[in-house]
């Protein structure tokens, strides 16, 4: 036998190292193309037979017990064969490790992933395959496009693709402190106006009580039929309904002197306790559930009434947040993880129970009106608060999805805090924000 | 079997060569080669820019301030956070310290505790309304609440606070380390000989703690460059206001995964290695590393 001279091992070491370092080199696999209009089915890519074990990411806690239960009585009632694994992971790492697995080709990642809207924009930028199951087809032909409220799957849907089915409608109302303002006098009912709503705050407003934090930008434009984009992709952001929504958001402190700024982190949930702010005048229908867990104390103390409009006969609600569960298209069995969308994402029952453990309206029409939704509840006096979520579900506007808007959001986020101490001007910050953005979509288009 | 005996000690140490080449290596080149795409999106084509994105970043705005904070947070270190421990080290080596394994423990503590928790605890001690140093630091010396992590001007000195707090310590036992290895009678003897306190910490014991000064410099300015968990969580993302919290290492994170920039995102991570590599060759020429004694 001839002998490996230590000579000669390097040199094959070496060359083994470059043939690494070559493929390393090697360019990058091509884009499939783009633009295809969606298949009415895509087969999945294998058949699943024997035992099916799905993997499901999510970042909510809340999610992940209602998916572990939904898959519990799938497996009883529709396969026995059946096992869903629901693996909860913090909300940075998770939509992180997906992406990452999606970049990879689907190593590693799971079958069925919960991605929240906020950054599920980023996943459909560019040019590539975004490596999600195009539901389109599938939710048309199974007659779930009707069911499903359309503007909140916006969210999910890109150039005609939707890829995601939504949790929550997020219908935004106000949540009072029912034992001070009623106390006071006011009655809610007549509070049917920005206007009427600030009139009857501003008594109550005394010494480091105020009546609220300051609103949300993007959720009082979408109230007024504006957003970040529209729906062909467009930047709105610098639009003057942009600038003006801010600059009234801006007055509820300068001039009513009704506002101040919350503190961050649980320092929010310390001052809620006590008693500063009297109201969140516009938060989502999950925030019911954030109330019970941050605040228990404030039993019997809140309620949850329609937004004001901003005119007579307006919109008295508007949208905030979403998780939409997606199929990774790399799974092993698209075809089950499917049936246990169906079975989970879009029946009645699924929904309700959603509802009832979470307290996320329904996006699915023919769930709301079971009267499961309706049992009063006593942490708001035994308020109906599906009849509130019910009332305003029909008029929550729509929000569309940009895979800029990530990046948006990024550039604005530095710049709140000089906007509310009044050190740049709404339309100065939005308008080099919206050019930034302009020029990056020009860029890359 | 001559042969298999010389190949096996190649092969004993084969797994560790194996495993850096793939995950090393491998992703180390595959990044430099990718800096000089624009690679955007998930399953997107890589579009040759050659040194594009290089040159992009020398007028990106953010990455620039994010070059100026980085260094600000690495000049704490030097200047702040290494002085600090090497007083600690000196106070831990004082004979006849009562219960200095506890204080050494006490000290060493904080680079223990994840950065995370750290991060999650110092926002509550930052906090404007019921923080720990607004209210019991500041308010009993009378002076005025700040807003730490609202206000641009206190970002960084916050971070570097809690820098302090982590770093200290250990860096402190390095010194002590090396202050043990310095014979005691040389310090006797320049006592003798009527060298004040002073003079045999400047002339005796600083000299001979060179290669330890060197060893933390380096180690600093590493670990300054490539912070990320403690300023990504007490600022935000984006570093706070006015970006004024924004590291290299965060708007790394921010262009690969938020705005799914691959291309781009290689080049900042070559661009941090660059500056790494400078500093770190400076400091090691300043202090006379390259030397023969």
């Amino acid at each position: 036998m001839s002998q490996l001279s230590r000579r000669t091992f390097l040199k094959l070491a070496g060359a083994a190292a470059g043939v690494s370092a070559l493929a390393a080199c090697a360019p990058p696999p091509a884009a499939p193309p783009v633009g295809e209009p969606a298949k009415p089915t895509e087969a999945p890519k294998a058949v699943a037979k024997g035992p099916i074990k799905l993997e499901l990411w999510t970042f909510v806690n809340t999610h992940a017990r209602w998916f572990r239960s939904m898959a519990a009585d799938y497996k009883k009632e529709k396969n026995p064969d059946f096992d869903l694994n629901v693996t909860e992971i913090a909300y940075g790492d998770m939509h992180d490790k997906t992406q990452i697995a999606l970049q990879a080709g689907g190593v590693g990642a799971p079958d069925l992933v919960d991605l929240e809207q906020g950054r599920f924009g980023g996943f459909l930028r560019g040019k590539g395959d975004v490596g999600l199951i195009d539901l389109t087809g599938w939710l048309t032909s199974a007659g779930y496009m009707d069911k499903l409220v359309a503007s909140r799957q916006a969210l999910y849907t890109y150039k005609g693709k939707t890829y995601g089915v939504e949790h929550a409608l997020t219908p935004c109302v106000v949540y009072y402190r029912a034992d001070v303002i009623e106390k006071a006098g006011v009655d809610v009912k007549k509070l049917v106006l920005w206007d009427d709503w600030i009139a009857a705050y501003k008594p109550l407003c005394k010494d480091d009580v105020v009546a609220c934090s300051y609103l949300g930008h993007d959720l009082l434009l979408r109230q007024n039929d504006g957003d970040y984009f529209d729906k062909d992709g467009n930047v709105q952001l610098d639009t003057d309904l942009s600038i003006n929504t801010m600059d009234w958001i801006l007055d509820l402190a300068r001039k009513h002197k009704i506002a101040r700024q919350g503190p961050p982190g649980d320092a929010w949930w310390t001052a809620i306790k006590e008693g500063k702010y009297l109201s969140l005048p516009a938060q989502a229908d999950w925030y019911a559930g954030f109330l019970k867990d941050y605040v228990p104390d404030g039993k019997g103390k809140w309620k949850a009434m329609p937004m004001p409009a901003w005119k007579a006969g307006g919109r008295r609600t508007s949208c905030y947040g979403g998780t939409g569960s997606c199929i990774v298209k790399y799974s092993k069995y698209v075809d089950e993880a499917w049936k246990f969308m169906q079975y989970s994402m879009l029946s009645v029952e699924g929904n309700v129970r959603r509802y009832l453990e979470t307290h996320l309206w329904p996006p699915f029409k023919p769930a709301m009106e079971d009267k499961r939704l309706h049992a009063p509840d006593e942490y708001y006096s035994n308020q109906d608060m599906g009849a509130v979520f019910a009332d305003v579900g029909p008029e929550v506007p729509a929000q569309y999805q940009s895979p800029y808007r990530s990046e948006m959001n990024s550039l604005l986020s530095p710049k709140w805090q000089d906007l509310y101490d009044g050190k740049i001007t709404p339309k100065d910050t939005f308008k080099e924000v919206a050019e930034a953005i302009r020029k990056i979509m020009k860029e890359e288009a | 079997m001559q042969w298999q005996r010389r190949i096996a000690p190649y092969i004993f140490i084969s797994p560790f060569f194996i495993l850096y080449a793939a995950f090393h290596l491998y992703p180390t080149l595959w990044a430099l080669y990718l800096s000089f795409f624009q690679q955007t999106g998930i399953g997107s084509a890589a579009k040759w820019v050659g040194l594009g994105n290089y040159i992009k970043l020398l007028s990106d705005d953010r990455f620039l301030k994010a070059v100026v904070n980085t260094s600000y947070y690495a000049a704490g270190s030097l200047f702040i956070i290494l002085p600090a421990a090497l007083l600690l080290g000196l106070a831990f080596n004082i004979r006849d310290l009562r219960a200095s394994s506890f204080f050494r423990l006490f000290y060493f503590t904080p680079n223990i505790t994840s950065g995370v928790v750290v991060a999650i605890i110092f926002g509550l001690v930052f906090d404007f309304e019921y923080g720990l140093i607004n209210n019991w630091l500041l308010a009993p010396l009378g002076i005025a609440k700040q807003r730490w992590m609202q206000n641009a001007a206190l970002i960084m000195p916050a971070i570097i606070i809690v820098g302090l707090w982590r770093y200290t310590g250990i860096n402190a036992l390095y010194f002590l380390a090396g202050l043990q290895n310095i014979p005691h009678e040389l310090n006797e003897a320049a006592q003798i000989d009527g060298a004040t306190r002073w003079q045999v910490f400047r002339h005796i014991i600083l000299p001979l703690l060179r290669p330890v000064v060197l060893f933390t410099v380096v180690i600093a300015i590493i670990g300054s460059y490539n912070l990320f968990g403690e300023p990504f969580l007490l600022a935000g993302a984006e570093g706070g206001v006015r970006n004024a919290g924004l590291f290299m290492t965060m708007y790394l994170y921010l262009n690969a995964f938020r705005y799914m920039k691959f291309g781009y995102a290689s080049a900042i991570g070559y661009a941090l290695t660059l500056i790494i590599l400078a500093l770190s060759l400076l400091q090691l020429r300043l202090l006379g590393a390259f030397k023969e004694d």
